[in-house]
């Protein structure tokens, strides 16, 4: 249970995937200048992020340690993440049309986004159990929206604001990005105490 | 078994078994779709602009198919893209009535009209937060662009301090009639001749303020006249000023600097 506390901590502020991995970049530019947009993407992250970890985690343990293919677990988990959004989507076309029409057109974009197949990777390397890495993903997708959100807080105000000319779009973005990744870095320590506070 | 085979094993077998799952996932999970919302589909420009009013050209063409919008949903097509919606549907073509921006405003917000040296950010939204921006007609063109920078084609472009739309490129879409803070801008038919007739020409404060001294109040100090940047002041020592209602450009200044207030 602290555990789980101690990883859901770290993966949403401490390590978070945006911030502190820096993991998934394009959608922080792409789709961070609108708070509705924002929303939705980060949302279908963090939905596809949990589902392709609890998918990988089964083929790593199941397939790969097995028959000793451990290295092949980057190019078979772009293959399980791809098949499976895919199959998520058509799912979702079928069978719930009205989370299909607010994910549906984020979904193809973070097929092979490298946020979602960083996710999968570190959980299967961290060595966490099957409900841990469903954790884990989870929270590390719930830390992508807040940063997403974030961002696009920011990004609605920048508009109204006189960026030197040379800085403007993606230029003024990876600045705020490097000043909130400097923010974040606050937190660093926090997971190490929950874990000391808890043990005392 | 070596690595190389084996490895080629696994991936052609994870390879085969995700066509598969997706083959069948496709057959059994397949959505069937009007195939009249794809005509529509493809007859519409596909510019996902939303000047009708829904989401996208995908939205539009559904709304057609259901028969909430008429044929000529499109503001942005042409007329043939219209008849070529009415022909999937099976119905009667009204004729599109195109519609492009068209700015009310002739007036040229150059600067010696300033009411106040606005410093702020250069953005029509933003200089209307003070005061309802820097000129002084307040109900004219403030001449920062913002409209311009909003126009997905690139139909406006700045001349004179005053924007102008370009009515070949104009798709009448109305995101700069949405954007403009003065309220300026607005969508006109295509069709519709002289419309230059129906800009505000006056000076819009020249209907409230006359710009007149009051002949028996003056006492003839002539600070208006030494300030008029259009010397539109006539003025002798000893007698009253006297604005020149052709020249006088109506910046206020003669109001602001009359010791005794007499100009109104």
């Amino acid at each position: 249970m602290i555990e789980a506390l101690v990883v859901i901590v770290s993966a949403v502020f401490v390590n978070n995937v945006l911030l502190a991995r820096y993991l998934g970049n394009c959608p922080f530019c792409g789709v961070s200048n609108r708070l509705s947009s924002a929303l939705g993407m980060g949302l279908a992250v963090l939905f596809v992020m949990t589902i392709a970890t609890a998918a990988t985690w089964i083929i790593h343990n199941m397939f790969l340690e097995p028959l000793n293919l451990t290295y092949l677990k980057t190019i078979v988990f772009i293959l399980v993440i791809a098949t499976l959004v895919q199959l998520v989507e058509l799912f979702l076309q079928k069978n719930a049309h009205a989370l299909y029409r607010s994910l549906g057109i984020y979904l193809p974009l973070i097929t092979t986004n490298c946020a979602v197949l960083g996710v999968a990777l570190l959980a299967v390397q961290s060595g966490y159990g099957f409900v841990m890495s469903i954790i884990y993903s989870a929270a590390s997708g719930a830390g992508f929206l807040l940063a997403l959100l974030c961002m696009a807080g920011i990004r609605e105000r920048l508009e109204f604001s006189s960026v030197p000319r040379p800085f403007r779009g993606n230029a003024v973005t990876l600045i705020i990005a490097g000043i909130m990744a400097l923010a974040f870095y606050g937190f660093s320590g926090v997971d190490w105490a929950v874990s000391t506070l808890a043990g005392h | 078994m070596t690595a190389i085979p084996s490895t080629f094993l696994f991936l052609t077998a994870l390879g085969t078994i995700a066509a598969v799952v997706l083959i069948v996932a496709a057959r059994f999970l397949s959505v069937p779709s009007d195939p009249k919302v794809d005509a529509v589909v493809a007859a519409l420009p596909g510019v996902n602009c939303g000047a009708c009013g829904y989401s996208g050209c995908a939205a539009a063409a559904e709304a057609v198919v259901k028969g909430v919008a008429t044929a000529n949903v499109c503001l942005v097509g042409s007329a043939e893209a219209s008849s070529a919606i009415a022909a999937i549907m099976g119905i009667e073509a009204a004729a599109v009535k195109k519609k492009r921006a068209f700015l009310q405003c002739s007036r040229p917000p150059c600067e010696p009209l300033a009411r106040f040296i606005y410093e702020g950010v250069s953005e029509c939204r933003a200089a209307v937060m003070l005061y309802g921006g820097p000129k002084t007609c307040t109900g004219g063109c403030i001449g920062m662009g913002t409209c311009l920078t909003v126009c997905p084609v690139d139909a406006i472009t700045m001349k004179n301090g005053l924007p102008e739309i370009n009515p070949e490129r104009c798709t009448g879409c109305g995101k700069c009639v949405e954007i403009c803070p003065k309220n300026i801008l607005t969508l006109i038919e295509d069709s519709i001749a002289a419309v230059e007739k129906r800009r505000c020409a006056e000076y819009c404060v020249s209907d409230t303020l006359k710009f007149e001294v009051d002949q028996e109040k003056c006492i003839s100090c002539g600070i208006c006249f030494k300030n008029c940047p259009a010397d539109a002041i006539r003025w002798e020592k000893g007698s009253a000023a006297f604005i020149d209602r052709e020249k006088c450009i109506g910046c206020y200044t003669c109001m602001r600097l009359c010791p005794v207030k007499v100009i109104g």
